[in-house]
């Protein structure tokens, strides 16, 4: 190396805001594997990319009906408030009705991105993740429900995954035994909270608080156990009473059948018991989960009147990949391994011409080739091809090319001629 | 089939957990709550214990880390962690209450004031006094909470009291109760939907056995 890199140690070093991550090396491969996965997979079944912008007008986002403690503000010049997306699907939803509401539809829209969301107030999430997804706009049909949710299924099969189920519930079964009984939204909001987390003590308080039927409080219980494979339908149709949940059963029940037609049934979990989901689900919600990971990798819905809310009646259903949560668990149970270099190509400055176009040829063969730039001996090229992982060094010299096997933690130049494997063009 | 991973408390909630997973089946062997091991396999092959400290629990079950958890609900809502929490086990019961050394018992507490309170609950303590509608300064501390009024660091506590001995002996007296505790059956979002038959059975094996 002929120039010594300069240090600075005196200097403190640049800290990254709190909630910000670097993702390098490995985990950036690995992501942006993933991504190319998941596109390839939306484009197969005939997606097509949205890109919108990271920020948007704060009314938009709150109009989108997302939660205004989760966004980031900030203004422009004019003093117009900005945030952030905290989500993609409200953006996808405003573009649809405005510059994409004359296309004929079905519309079939997917999008990657980052999405940023304020963290609790003990910091411990990131505040920027990546998110990928898919939205079917302008069908509200079962089959549009279980088109997405067998992408999502696809998906996460052709990444690789093993141990990864789908459950899916419908936001009409909870909303049906509340809304006969009148409650106020707080109370609902209440209610609410105890089955997310089943707390079966806290709920019987707050239920005998607020003098409800026996019947609503057995529909309410009966909810927590609903969940597993087919016969749950049935179960929930003997406990359920109002027509609401009747319906949101028999949807359900549509939705399942056709993804009983994609063979997925055994990758999907009926849960009645989750009331979890963004403010703008109207009807399926779905999550996908790996024993890997301790939270939901995915999450989606039908969303039939969120791109009403910027003036185009229009129904639709989507769902959101974490990228993150997915990167992880492919990692975990390595079912990606990085690339490496397969090649270095040495020279000295006489032969450089024709290094270059042995290169390229690597190269068009489908091998990642490295050209080594800076003068070094042989043995310190062996280390650097070590140190980085580098399959085998290209040794162009004027007495003809050979190639060298780089053995695995052998930094020893000595048995260079042993390793030799003589492979002269 | 794969273990279920349970984090049990060290401590005064100990004895009452492994009872209480021994009256589901679960057998610790040679283990006993005098034993320094972190780490238990259940020698009947469906779960793990991991011994932890009260305060890391809610933790190793948000992350997953552990399956399950059982842990005081005090802890629980100091820590505002993501966990489904199914039940009541109402054992370990006791107050979070605030006191105050003895001479100030009949002091009100006033307005206009910014009280110093020291407590190992910052987030449990700041929610009860903004919802009086009181500005306090909170100062967690992290043992013998006692000291804090007797040595000025602070006016008042808010602790956990069980028997009360305590808080008598250093000469303080409960003024207000700010929330009682009891132990609690913590899950991991995602084991609860990943385990649903095998969690829900043991809900309700655990729900016979907790009396009522």
């Amino acid at each position: 190396m002929s120039t010594q890199e300069k240090r600075y140690p005196e200097r403190a070093a640049p800290q990254l805001p709190s909630g910000a991550q670097d993702i390098l090396l490995h985990d950036a491969q690995i992501k942006s594997e993933v991504l190319e996965h998941l596109r390839s997979v939306f484009r197969s079944w005939g997606y097509i990319e949205a890109v919108t912008p990271t920020f948007e007008r704060y009314q938009t986002l709150l109009d989108g009906g997302l939660d205004p403690a989760s966004m980031l503000t900030f203004s422009d010049c004019d003093g117009d408030l900005l945030a952030l997306r905290p989500d993609l699907t409200a953006p996808i939803a405003r573009v649809v009705a405005t510059r994409l509401r004359d296309l004929p539809r079905p519309m079939r829209l997917y999008y990657q991105g980052h999405i940023f969301r304020r963290p609790g107030d003990d910091r411990r999430q990131s505040v920027e993740s990546a998110q990928a997804g898919i939205e079917l706009i302008g069908a509200e049909q079962a089959a549009a429900d279980a088109e997405i949710a067998a992408i999502a299924v696809e998906s996460l099969a052709r990444l690789g995954l093993k141990d990864f189920q789908l459950n899916l519930g419908h936001i009409g079964v909870f909303q049906g035994i509340l809304a006969e009984a009148n409650l106020p939204g707080s109370a609902v909001s209440e209610i609410k909270q105890w089955i997310d987390r089943k707390d079966r003590n806290g709920l019987t308080r707050c239920l005998r608080d607020l003098s409800l039927t026996p019947g609503v409080r057995k529909q309410l219980f009966g909810l927590l156990k609903l969940s597993g494979r087919r016969e749950v339908l049935d179960q929930a149709r003997r406990l359920m009473m109002s027509k609401i949940s009747l319906a949101a059963l028999d949807n359900l029940e549509s939705i399942y059948e056709i993804l009983s037609d994609y063979q997925l049934t055994d990758r999907i979990i009926l849960d009645l018991a989750e009331v979890r989901g963004l403010g703008y689900y109207t009807g399926l919600m779905f999550e996908g989960f790996s024993r890997s990971a301790p939270v939901r990798i995915l999450s989606g819905g039908r969303y039939d009147t969120l791109i009403g809310r910027f003036g185009l009646d229009c129904p639709a259903v989507g769902c959101a990949f974490d990228i993150g949560q997915i990167r992880s668990v492919i990692q975990t149970n390595r079912l990606m391994v990085p690339q490496q270099i397969d090649v270095l190509v040495r020279c000295p400055a006489t032969h450089r011409s024709e290094a270059l176009s042995t290169a390229t040829e690597l190269r068009q063969q489908g091998l990642r080739a490295e050209l080594a730039v800076t003068p070094r001996t042989m043995e310190e090229t062996l280390a650097y091809a070590t140190s980085r992982g580098i399959q085998a060094i290209l040794d162009i010299t004027a007495d003809g090319d050979r190639m060298i096997s780089v053995a695995r933690g052998a930094p020893a130049p000595e048995p260079i001629r042993d390793i030799h494997k003589g492979e002269t063009r | 089939m794969n273990r279920l991973t349970v984090a049990l408390p060290k401590g005064r909630l100990l004895r009452s957990a492994m009872e209480l997973f021994q009256t589901v089946g679960a057998d610790f062997g040679s283990f006993t709550e005098r034993s320094r091991k972190l780490i238990v396999d259940d020698t009947t092959g469906q779960y793990r214990f991991m011994m932890a400290k009260p305060f890391d629990i809610p933790t190793y079950v948000e992350y997953g880390t552990a399956d399950l958890g059982i842990v005081g609900s005090d802890v629980l809502m100091e820590e505002a962690r993501d966990v489904i929490e199914p039940l009541d086990l109402r054992f370990g019961e006791c107050r979070l209450v605030l006191a105050v050394p003895s001479f100030r018992a009949s002091e009100e507490l006033a307005r206009h004031k910014i009280h110093r309170i020291a407590t190992k609950y910052p987030r449990i303590t700041s929610r009860y006094f903004e919802a009086l509608g009181l500005q306090v300064e909170t100062i967690k501390l992290y043992g013998s909470v006692e000291l804090a009024p007797l040595s000025g660091l602070a006016e008042m506590i808010v602790d956990l009291v069980e028997t009360g001995r305590t808080m008598k002996d250093n000469g303080l007296v409960p003024i207000a109760e700010v929330a009682s505790s009891s132990a609690r059956f913590i899950v991991n979002r995602a084991s609860h939907k990943l385990y649903f038959d095998r969690i829900n059975t043991l809900i309700e094996r655990l729900t016979e056995a907790v009396p009522c």
